[in-house]
């Protein structure tokens, strides 16, 4: 099993000079968890995750800009790694939503997301695939 | 005016035993599509939350030897109650890095589980506050 296999693709961006109140907005209109912050090449900058918003409850979220408040974010996560390797990323570093980039373009684009989430989902399976149908149907609901 | 847990909190909780083996955690919370799962005791007192990030720390254990008492962390047992401020709520959750606050009955003797504040919960109420209205 390799990252790719396991991984959200696609991610959801935004940029450093964006509120607060925007990414909180993407947040709650995709049902995402984290938003990367990107410059403006569309490289990874940074990362927003629900642990640095929930900080910022109660303050005037349309001054306050996402540069401010992301989690710098300098790793890369190649999609072609075994998933044990992220995992060890993951317990090594507390990241739990790993931003994974293109490997073959200079810039570091990214191109999906693992979260916590999905290798609780892939630990879930590993016994008999019980719980496969049920996830198949929720996945073409979700297409 | 002071908002409270109580505003924002869901009632009730995914549940599991302290015996429950991490395999089937890890199936509780795919199923029932939460990233948490409240470890309560025969006596339904709550002993602790293991959330999607803990079984990350627990991964190359055996899933079905290992069970939910042994990757408790003693910053999984942080708890409020439905009168507490969500400011002092919101504080200990950042602290403790933790995304679900358990909410237990506001009596000493009793340490059942009410419900949960989640951190996504928050992020909601965020986005949907007007402009002006962020200061409270």
């Amino acid at each position: 099993m390799r990252v790719c296999d396991l991984m959200h693709k696609g991610v959801i961006s935004c940029y450093p000079d964006d509120t607060v109140k925007d990414v909180a907005r993407m947040m709650e209109n995709n049902h995402f968890r984290s938003v990367v912050v990107v410059n403006e090449r569309g490289e990874v900058w940074g990362l927003i995750t629900y642990r640095e918003m929930i900080r910022h409850y109660g303050e005037n979220l349309d001054v306050l800009k996402a540069g401010r408040i992301m989690k710098p974010y300098r790793i890369e996560i190649d999609p072609q790694w075994p998933i044990e390797k992220a995992i060890e990323v993951m317990q090594r570093l507390k990241y739990y939503h790993l931003i994974v980039v293109d490997p073959h373009v200079g810039t570091k684009w990214p191109v999906g997301m693992l979260t916590s989430f999905d290798v609780v989902r892939y630990m879930a399976k590993l016994e008999t695939g019980h719980y496969e149908p049920m996830l198949k149907i929720r996945d073409e609901k979700k297409e | 005016m002071e908002e409270h847990v109580r505003q924002l909190m869901r009632r009730g909780a995914i549940t599991c035993n302290e015996e429950t083996s991490l395999r089937d955690i890890a199936q509780i919370m795919v199923v029932n599509q939460v990233r948490y799962c409240a470890v309560i005791n025969s006596n339904h007192e709550v002993r602790g939350l293991v959330s999607a990030d803990s079984i990350i720390d627990a991964f190359g254990r055996d899933l079905d030897l290992t069970r939910a008492k042994d990757i408790l962390h003693s910053h999984s047992i942080v708890t409020a109650t439905a009168g507490t401020p969500l400011r002092e709520a919101i504080t200990a959750m950042s602290k403790n890095k933790i995304e679900h606050l358990i909410v237990i009955a506001d009596q000493p003797e009793s340490k059942a589980v009410l419900g949960l504040l989640c951190a996504g919960d928050l992020i909601a109420r965020m986005a949907k506050r007007e402009e002006g209205e962020a200061n409270p």
